[in-house]
């Protein structure tokens, strides 16, 4: 499984004067546990909104199938896509978060959205679905490794024109 | 940690923002206020005293940069100084650094897990996010250990 992204923590250019004041100490694990524990109480909601989501990715998908992934259609189904990469994983599906990372990719500027294929496309919704359905959760699963392997592959093939460094891009991710 | 600071949250999605209430109560956050787009944030921020804002980059009519970008030109000097962070799914390079233009004061991936969340937040409530106490490549250290 990929490694969730590390936190970047950014000094910006002027010197904001620091509200909350006094330094904090480090964070003990049972504020993470109890943290923790408090998401997993969530759970079963979570999926019902995984549920919502990925719902919304299929109608978008279905109508770049008709419309085209160039204009509005793909512009919409980006946003979906993007939205899941976000969600994903703190909703206990990481691989669903890897999937709609691997659309994003595809259909991210223009350029691409004016080439890409939307039965790719349709493709990622597709397995996003399976995942959420057959409760896939991590490429720990076979079918779930499968699944995301060839759709990761599938699309550093398309993206590889408009990323010279694609090939470290693939090993990275395993 | 979170005791007595008044903290509000910006994000399209409603059930986002309950997980991200959820972890934040569960460490003592009691003052929690949310918005679900960037006007009403501004709205809510002119009436609030707000210690920490938390918001999502991506939001419509009005985006978070758009938002931080209000604050920090905003006129009350209590709410152009509030640290902000940014929870985002955009975490390219070019993303990063047009939210630091903006004044962002701590630049946080989406996907977040609770432990990420937390990591982040010591950082801004410390302030080593303002003050340079750890590069940026040692926090992320810090994160990933």
């Amino acid at each position: 499984m990929k490694r969730e992204q590390p936190i970047e923590v950014i000094t910006p250019p002027n010197m904001l004067r620091v509200k909350v004041g006094g330094r904090v100490g480090p964070i003990d694990e049972a504020a993470i546990a109890r943290a923790e524990a408090a998401l997993e109480d969530m759970k079963d909601d979570f999926k019902l909104w995984l549920e919502d989501e990925v719902t919304k990715l299929e109608k978008a998908a279905k109508l770049v199938m008709s419309e085209g992934v160039n204009g509005e259609a793909g512009e919409a189904l980006f946003g979906c896509a993007h939205d899941l990469r976000g969600l994903g994983t703190t909703y206990d599906y990481p691989i669903i978060t890897r999937m709609a990372a691997s659309l994003c990719r595809m259909i991210e500027t223009e350029e691409k959205r004016a080439e890409a294929p939307a039965a790719l496309a349709l493709a990622h919704a597709h397995g996003i679905r399976a995942a959420l359905r057959q409760g896939i959760k991590s490429d720990t699963d076979k079918i779930g490794a499968m699944l995301i392997h060839e759709l990761e592959t599938q699309v550093s093939d398309f993206v590889a024109p408009w990323e010279p460094d694609q090939p470290a891009r693939r090993a990275a991710a395993g | 940690m979170l005791r007595d600071r008044k903290i509000m949250l910006v994000d399209d999605s409603a059930a986002l923002r309950g997980a991200l209430r959820s972890i934040l109560s569960s460490l003592g956050a009691e003052q929690l206020t949310e918005a679900g787009d960037a006007g009403e944030a501004l709205g809510a921020l002119s009436c609030e005293g707000i210690d920490l804002l938390i918001t999502d980059w991506k939001m419509e009519p009005l985006d978070g940069l758009a938002l931080v970008r209000a604050i920090r030109a905003g006129k009350s000097a209590t709410a152009r100084d509030i640290p902000i962070v940014m929870l985002t799914s955009y975490t390219d390079a070019r993303y990063q650094a047009e939210a630091m233009r903006a004044g962002v004061t701590c630049f946080m991936p989406k996907p977040f897990t609770a432990r990420s969340l937390l990591e982040g937040l010591a950082a801004v409530l410390s302030g080593e996010a303002t003050e340079s106490a750890q590069s940026p490549a040692e926090l992320a250290k810090t994160a990933e250990a």
